[in-house]
């Protein structure tokens, strides 16, 4: 018997700047999980745009964290480009721009098998903006290097804060 | 003064157009394939979340898909993009010598506890067009070695409605714990 899923689990309507969203107490209900942002407005600091959106899970800092980035570059689009490397976060690179708040973007991360103890946790990015002429995160992936079950999940821009429009909606997806 | 951070809210009970449907674990050491044999006909479109990993002795190991048993190679196209390696590599492909489309997915000589992963769509998978499909994925090696994005497409040159779906390692078999869950979208 099909069983309707893909549950909104919370949701975070930023209205006032935040440093961090984190989503506690994750129900171990489902099979895998789904992080939608939108509007990634970052105050503005001077700085050049594609600052990121980096995820933190179950409060761990250590360099546990590996991702691969695959993106298109340059205005138009010129050529591809990737990013890669360790990280104390996983995240969306290129993700919201941090001088001009006029430009909102958005981005879903997709963990797989989150409770599982038998699996590192791997996460699928998809992203697309192209802040002040800039290129976008097509697709990327990062691994969690641990056999823990998710439990905790806190997002934060790579500069300053989340402002007032920023939204995240966390879904979870049966797999029984 | 530092701005603190917020605990999400608005926790809400759901309503959806997506539904589970049947889900497959691999588990032993002697699974080939495997098949979902009893798609229902009340969804306009699939959805499969895959993580996966198979015994081919590389770091990536792509599995296939192939539609109602079909496994003739003249009858799959497969574009691809891909960002890959443990230096900077990023590339495209066209196959059309597989015996269904490809995905990505995790070989053999990857790290403990790593699979890949794939989410793959197929819109309209009863309409009386030649079936496509999408699926961006991935896996990651912990920077050692190999890692992948990548995006690919496929064509099946049928026009029956999917009935069936196999996933088959690119070298037999698939590793226990792999995990390939179908769902259902209503239209």
């Amino acid at each position: 018997m099909p069983t309707p899923t893909y549950d909104l689990i919370a949701s975070s309507n930023v209205t006032s700047a935040v440093n961090n969203v984190t989503f506690s107490n994750i129900p171990a209900t489902y099979d895998d999980l789904v992080l939608h942002i939108s509007s990634i407005y970052q105050t503005n600091d001077g700085t050049p745009n594609n600052a990121s959106v980096f995820m933190q899970i179950n409060g761990d800092t250590s360099s546990s964290y590996s991702f691969r980035v695959f993106r298109a570059v340059g205005s138009p689009i010129a050529s591809v480009g990737q990013s890669y490397g360790l990280s104390s976060t996983g995240e969306i690179s290129a993700a919201g721009d941090s001088i001009s708040l006029t430009y909102g973007s958005s981005g879903t991360f997709t963990i797989f098998q989150y409770k599982n103890t038998s699996n590192y946790k791997q996460v699928m990015t998809n992203f697309g903006n192209a802040p002040q002429g800039q290129g976008a995160d097509l697709i990327g992936n990062f691994v969690w290097a641990n056999t823990s079950a998710i439990t905790s999940l806190k997002f934060y821009p790579q500069r300053n804060s989340f402002v007032s429009g920023t939204q995240l909606y966390l879904y979870g997806i049966k797999g029984s | 003064m530092p701005i603190l951070g917020v605990i999400a809210s608005s926790y809400a009970q759901a309503t959806s157009s997506y539904d589970f449907i049947e889900k497959i674990t691999v588990s032993g050491s002697s699974t080939n394939s495997v098949t979902f044999s009893t798609i229902p006909t009340t969804y306009k479109h699939l959805q499969l979340r895959v993580m996966a990993r198979n015994s081919r002795n590389a770091v990536n190991g792509p599995n296939w898909i192939s539609f109602n048993g079909d496994t003739s190679s003249a009858n799959y196209k497969n574009p691809f993009l891909y960002s890959n390696g443990d230096t900077t590599s990023t590339g495209s492909g066209f196959s059309t010598t597989d015996p269904g489309t490809g995905i990505a997915a995790a070989g053999n000589t990857a790290g403990s506890f790593q699979f890949g992963v794939a989410l793959v769509t197929i819109p309209d998978y009863r309409g009386s067009t030649f079936k496509t499909l999408l699926s961006p994925g991935g896996f990651n090696n912990l920077d050692v070695g190999d890692h992948l994005s990548a995006m690919n497409g496929g064509l099946w040159l049928n026009t029956s409605a999917i009935t069936s779906i196999t996933f088959s390692a690119f070298t037999n078999p698939l590793i226990a714990g792999s995990v390939f869950s179908l769902y259902g979208i209503k239209g």
